[in-house]
């Protein structure tokens, strides 16, 4: 499966994301401009990246929003939207605090391996120059991947009440690794969501 | 035997079930650190390097009673301390281990034990080991030794196995309750993972099924009148003919449609194929196969042996009602219809091919002899 797997995942998540925004006729009309089938997409089945890349082109067109706030919107939804609990919940074993948090995020790949084998997320490695300043290098060949990811990142953060400063690092001349970089001012700024180890706790607000 | 009770570490792990995790005393740092707390007996400090480690241990003394044991325990027992308490009264041996008291420990030492807490209304299957305290373990400055950890005495770590997704769930465990270096985050990650990917999968699953019923009730219905098609219809003929059953087969032709489609046009057509169809589903039994054929052609296959005297009476009644004035637009379309039947006998294992020749050409002589006549095939297959 490889990389095709993770944009099945993309593709759905933009899918439910814009559909569950800007409603049915919308979504219809981007997939039909951007040569896509009615039906949509399927998480589990294979893509390229072309797809993606028309997707997203389509869309921020049709949306005249620019391309990047929307992706982080997308990062946001999958993580806060109530039909993608499960993928919070996921992430939350990262860690107990968000700093934790990120520090899980250099074994995301292997988590996302462990969860569905096949799947290949792009490397990810942390480092904490000075407390509570990160920065987190993304190596991917696919742009789009670093705006969702900021999105997620603030949700996330928001999730563990934390307060944060995301922001995606300004390239160098050249193609330098794409990189984010997180300031966390205060690590309980808010009481955040509540994160029970038992699902079944965690659904009845436990 | 000294009063393992009154111990303050002991003492300070029965929490109450809801609480906060409590702040362990201060955890050496290296392996120096706790190997000189053990030689100095350094009780508070060995206790609670295991507490960290092992969350769910107990230190029993030399008769086999609890003296000691990690916080996670208290939620597992629940209830009042069970310090002082002999474990045999508090867990039962599952597998095949056999012991009945102390003097059976050493023959376990060091096995993987099955065990479920008494206690515990719930019954959660621990896995367990149970191991010696010994000489090598504990260095004993003399006459300054104090339990909990001496010679003689035993400690016992358990561990939730498979049933720590039930355990976490009722017991409200947080991954305070479990040792850093323990794999039950990753287990439990792991759990939800694979429910949310099966979940997914089903998800897929279930949207292809529909999809590929959907594509194929497409693929057998005439989308006119709902019917199904003549692809449909040679299925269940050849079916029938496979396994010799008994069935009766109608070719139905209306006559005068081509003057409604020439005066009224297609859309008064479709309309009065519509109403055909549903004055034809309304003559089927459960069971029975109409299709639309042709333009105006349509086949009824009822099966069942006992049918035969009364398929042309059936035919007749159809003719009848497909003779009544069909209302379009204001104006009145007034068609009938021929049927050529044939019936085919049980065992017969007729060739379908066969069938529909001898129904057309019965459905020919209706034509001929003038409309709105039933005709039935004058030399059924399974003669032949």
């Amino acid at each position: 499966m490889g990389n095709a797997a993770m944009y099945g995942l993309l593709l759905r998540a933009i899918q439910s994301y814009l559909r569950e925004t800007f409603g049915a006729l919308v979504w219809a009309r981007i997939l039909r401009l951007a040569d896509q089938p009615p039906e949509g997409f399927e998480p589990m089945l294979p893509y390229d990246a072309q797809v993606l890349r028309r997707l997203i082109t389509v869309a921020a067109r049709e949306l005249d929003r620019p391309l990047d706030p929307i992706l982080e919107d997308v990062g946001t939804f999958i993580v806060s939207a109530p039909s993608h609990r499960p993928l919070r919940r996921l992430l939350r074993f990262g860690g107990a605090s968000f700093s934790d948090f990120l520090h899980s995020l250099e074994e995301l790949p292997d988590r996302a391996r462990l969860a569905l084998p096949g799947l290949e997320l792009p490397q990810i490695s942390l480092a904490e120059c000075v407390a509570g300043q990160f920065r987190l290098e993304v190596a991917t060949p696919l742009p789009a991947l670093l705006p969702i990811a900021l999105g997620a990142l603030r949700a996330m953060a928001d999730d563990y009440g934390a307060l944060v400063v995301i922001d995606i690092e300004a390239r160098p001349s050249g193609r330098g690794k794409a990189a984010l970089r997180v300031q966390l001012l205060e690590a309980a700024h808010s009481s955040g969501q509540h994160f029970a180890l038992s699902q079944q706790e965690a659904a009845n607000g436990g | 035997m000294p009063n393992g009770s009154a111990h303050p570490v002991a003492a300070k792990v029965n929490r109450q079930p809801q609480a906060t995790p409590v702040a362990l005393a201060p955890l050496p740092h290296s392996a120096p650190d706790l190997a000189s707390a053990l030689y100095t007996s350094s009780l508070a400090g060995a206790l609670s390097v295991l507490n960290r480690l092992a969350p769910m241990h107990l230190v029993l003394d030399a008769e086999g009673r609890v003296i000691a044991h990690g916080p996670t325990i208290a939620r597992l027992i629940g209830g009042g301390s069970i310090i002082g308490q002999p474990f045999l009264s508090l867990f039962d041996f599952r597998g095949s281990a056999r012991i009945g008291g102390v003097q059976d420990f050493p023959a376990v030492a060091g096995q993987k034990l099955r065990l479920i807490a008494h206690r515990d209304p719930q019954a959660f299957r621990l896995r367990g080991v149970l191991l010696p305290v010994s000489a090598s373990t504990v260095a004993v400055p003399g006459g300054a030794t104090r339990p909990p950890l001496a010679v003689g005495h035993w400690i016992v770590n358990l561990s939730f196995g498979f049933d720590l997704l039930r355990a976490v769930s009722s017991l409200h465990l947080t991954d305070a309750d479990f040792a850093p270096t323990d794999l039950a985050m990753e287990l439990l990650y792991l759990a939800e993972a694979n429910e949310a990917v099966t979940g997914e999968l089903r998800a897929l699953a279930q949207r292809l099924d529909r999809a590929r019923r959907q594509a194929r009730e497409e693929a057998e219905t005439d989308p006119l009148t709902g019917l199904r098609n003549r692809r449909a219809n040679d299925a269940v003929l050849a079916r029938l003919c496979r396994e010799g059953e008994a069935f009766a087969l109608l070719h139905i032709d209306l006559d005068y449609f081509k003057a409604v489609n020439d005066r009224f046009g297609h859309a008064a057509g479709d309309h009065v194929l519509a109403q055909v169809a549903q004055v034809m589903r309304a003559a089927c039994r459960a069971g029975d196969s109409l299709a639309r054929v042709g333009g105006d052609e349509f086949v009824l296959v009822q099966p069942g042996g006992t049918i035969g005297p009364n398929v042309e009476a059936l035919a007749q009644r159809l003719i009848a009602r497909l003779s009544r004035p069909i209302h379009w637009q204001g104006e009145v379309c007034q068609i009938s219809a021929s049927i050529g039947f044939v019936l085919v006998g049980q065992g017969a294992k007729a060739e379908p091919i066969r069938v529909l020749a001898e129904a057309d050409h019965a459905l020919y002589a209706a034509k001929k002899a003038g409309r709105g006549r039933v005709q039935e095939a004058r030399m059924p297959p399974h003669a032949a």
